[in-house]
């Protein structure tokens, strides 16, 4: 049976980025890194198309390519083969591909000019191990289901938003490990989001605001989907590239000239999950809870859990 | 095999190199080496390189693969001896791609084979800063001696591919 993206989905979090190998119709080879591979299901996978490059070049004539992707665990690789299919410029995985870019372009001083195209959509034809003496995989740390189960009972006690707020976030920290989590929720008129709760921060941050489409949060709420980052500052690294490539190029004037140079620190990787995931089960438990809590207003559409 | 017109077209005329100094140290350096080849059909194959041996003038590159994870490579090659190879500082993402079509395979030498632990080396101090340890790199790159084989070619174009809108560029273009 045909190895599926499903068992290998760990090599797509993007810690490593993945070579993708294509061919002109001339017969000369290409190769190029790719930054972040998109999951889309167990049969396809989409590649962000934001520059007329060599690579989409030749899958526009000749749609067959191989992508190596390697596990950050275990070091093991998967050479993939695949066949283009289409560039999406709409809909839910554009929408969700566009945001996080936009999100990590806005970090890095080029909104408005570092931005998706395009969802180049490819129907993966085989995967195989690549050979090798690769290392053992980590024991799984938890049983996600009876975690969820707990946290399901603890939840159901809470009577008042305030103690169902503070229940989750010591829920997601000690039943799944997420040490840092934000619930932010929408002050629709000034077009922001404002902090309600949060654990794990030397600062609360609670009452701190942050605009829609500023940073990935504002950028997560005003394109209403989920953004999944699971290397920071991997994907920071790439836009800061990409910034000072620009900054040689024809897009020097139209980029932002104050932005945050720093690099991000680990810790924030887990809250964009952790504010999807509490976004999900507190709406789910306010729904059937509090017919006076479900009239609140939520700041995105709960996400669905990835 | 690659026509008479295509070859004509695509070899210098004379032996400058496409490549300068800085490239050459860059590329020898312990950063991340990916090489790409294609059959008859177009259809393209892959394998991660364990390091690269350039000549001082720039017109000779030799990359190390292991023989048993680049069948389909090594039968490219051996097909057209089209071949191209990327080159990416992890830490930056500052990248290269180089490319030629008069590839050919040969075993390597003891200094060849010494060059490759000494790029293991370097390429794990690379990624350590990166989070990933010492034993990862090593499963990453490791195989017998006995596996390594040699792909020299003459490099006839080259490519930066720093991400950006300057991807893409010709290397002489941006000297």
């Amino acid at each position: 049976m045909m190895l599926k993206l499903d068992a290998i989905r760990e090599c797509l979090e993007g810690a490593i980025p993945g070579t993708m190998a294509t061919a002109s119709l001339d017969g000369r080879p290409n190769i190029a890194l790719l930054s972040q591979v998109e999951f889309v299901d167990s049969d396809h996978v989409a590649l962000s198309y934001q520059f007329f490059n060599k690579t989409r070049q030749n899958i526009l004539v000749n749609p067959r390519a191989t992508l190596t992707v390697i596990s950050s665990t275990t070091a093991a690789q998967y050479r993939l083969s695949l066949k283009f299919l289409r560039t999406e410029t709409s809909g839910p995985l554009f929408e969700n591909m566009k945001a996080k870019l936009a999100g990590i372009a806005s970090h890095t001083g080029m909104s408005g000019v570092f931005r998706l195209l395009g969802a180049d959509i490819f129907r993966v034809l085989d995967i195989r191990p690549v050979l090798g003496k690769y290392l053992a995989p980590p024991p799984p740390q938890r049983n996600l289901l009876a975690s969820l189960r707990a946290c399901s009972e603890r939840l159901a006690a809470c009577a008042d938003l305030e103690r169902l707020l503070g229940e989750t976030l010591v829920c997601l920290d000690e039943q799944f490990g997420i040490r840092h989590t934000m619930v932010l929720m929408l002050d629709e008129p000034n077009a922001r989001l404002y902090t309600v709760a949060s654990r794990g921060y030397e600062k609360s941050g609670i009452g701190s605001e942050i605009p829609l489409g500023q940073g990935v949060i504002g950028v997560a709420a005003r394109e209403r989907t989920p953004i999944r980052i699971g290397h920071m500052n991997s994907e920071y690294a790439y836009g800061r590239a990409v910034r000072e490539s620009a900054e040689q190029s024809d897009w020097a004037g139209v980029l932002e000239t104050a932005w945050r140079s720093h690099a991000v620190s680990s810790p924030s990787l887990s809250w964009r999950a952790a504010v999807c995931s509490a976004f999900f089960t507190l709406k789910a438990r306010m729904t059937c809870a509090s017919p006076t809590m479900t009239k609140m207003r939520w700041p995105v559409s709960p996400p669905s859990l990835e | 095999m690659l026509s008479a017109n295509f070859i004509a077209c695509i070899i210098p005329t004379d032996p400058t190199p496409v490549i300068n100094a800085d490239h050459i140290a860059f590329m020898q350096s312990g950063i991340s080496i990916n090489v790409a080849a294609c059959d008859r059909h177009n259809m393209p194959s892959q394998v991660r390189a364990f390091g690269c041996r350039i000549s001082p003038d720039g017109l000779r590159a030799t990359v190390f693969v292991p023989a048993s994870r680049a069948a389909a490579v090594l039968a490219d090659i051996r097909g057209n001896g089209a071949i191209a190879v990327v080159f990416s500082k992890p830490s930056t993402n500052y990248t290269i791609q180089i490319k030629g079509h008069d590839a050919d395979i040969s075993n390597p030498t003891d200094a060849d084979l010494l060059l490759v632990q000494t790029y293991r080396a370097a390429f794990a101090r690379e990624l350590e800063p990166l989070g990933h340890t010492l034993e990862f790199t090593h499963a990453l790159l490791n195989c017998p001696p006995s596996d390594i084989v040699a792909l020299s070619f003459t490099p006839t174009e080259a490519f930066s591919q720093t991400p950006g809108p300057k991807a893409g560029e010709s290397l002489s273009t941006q000297a």
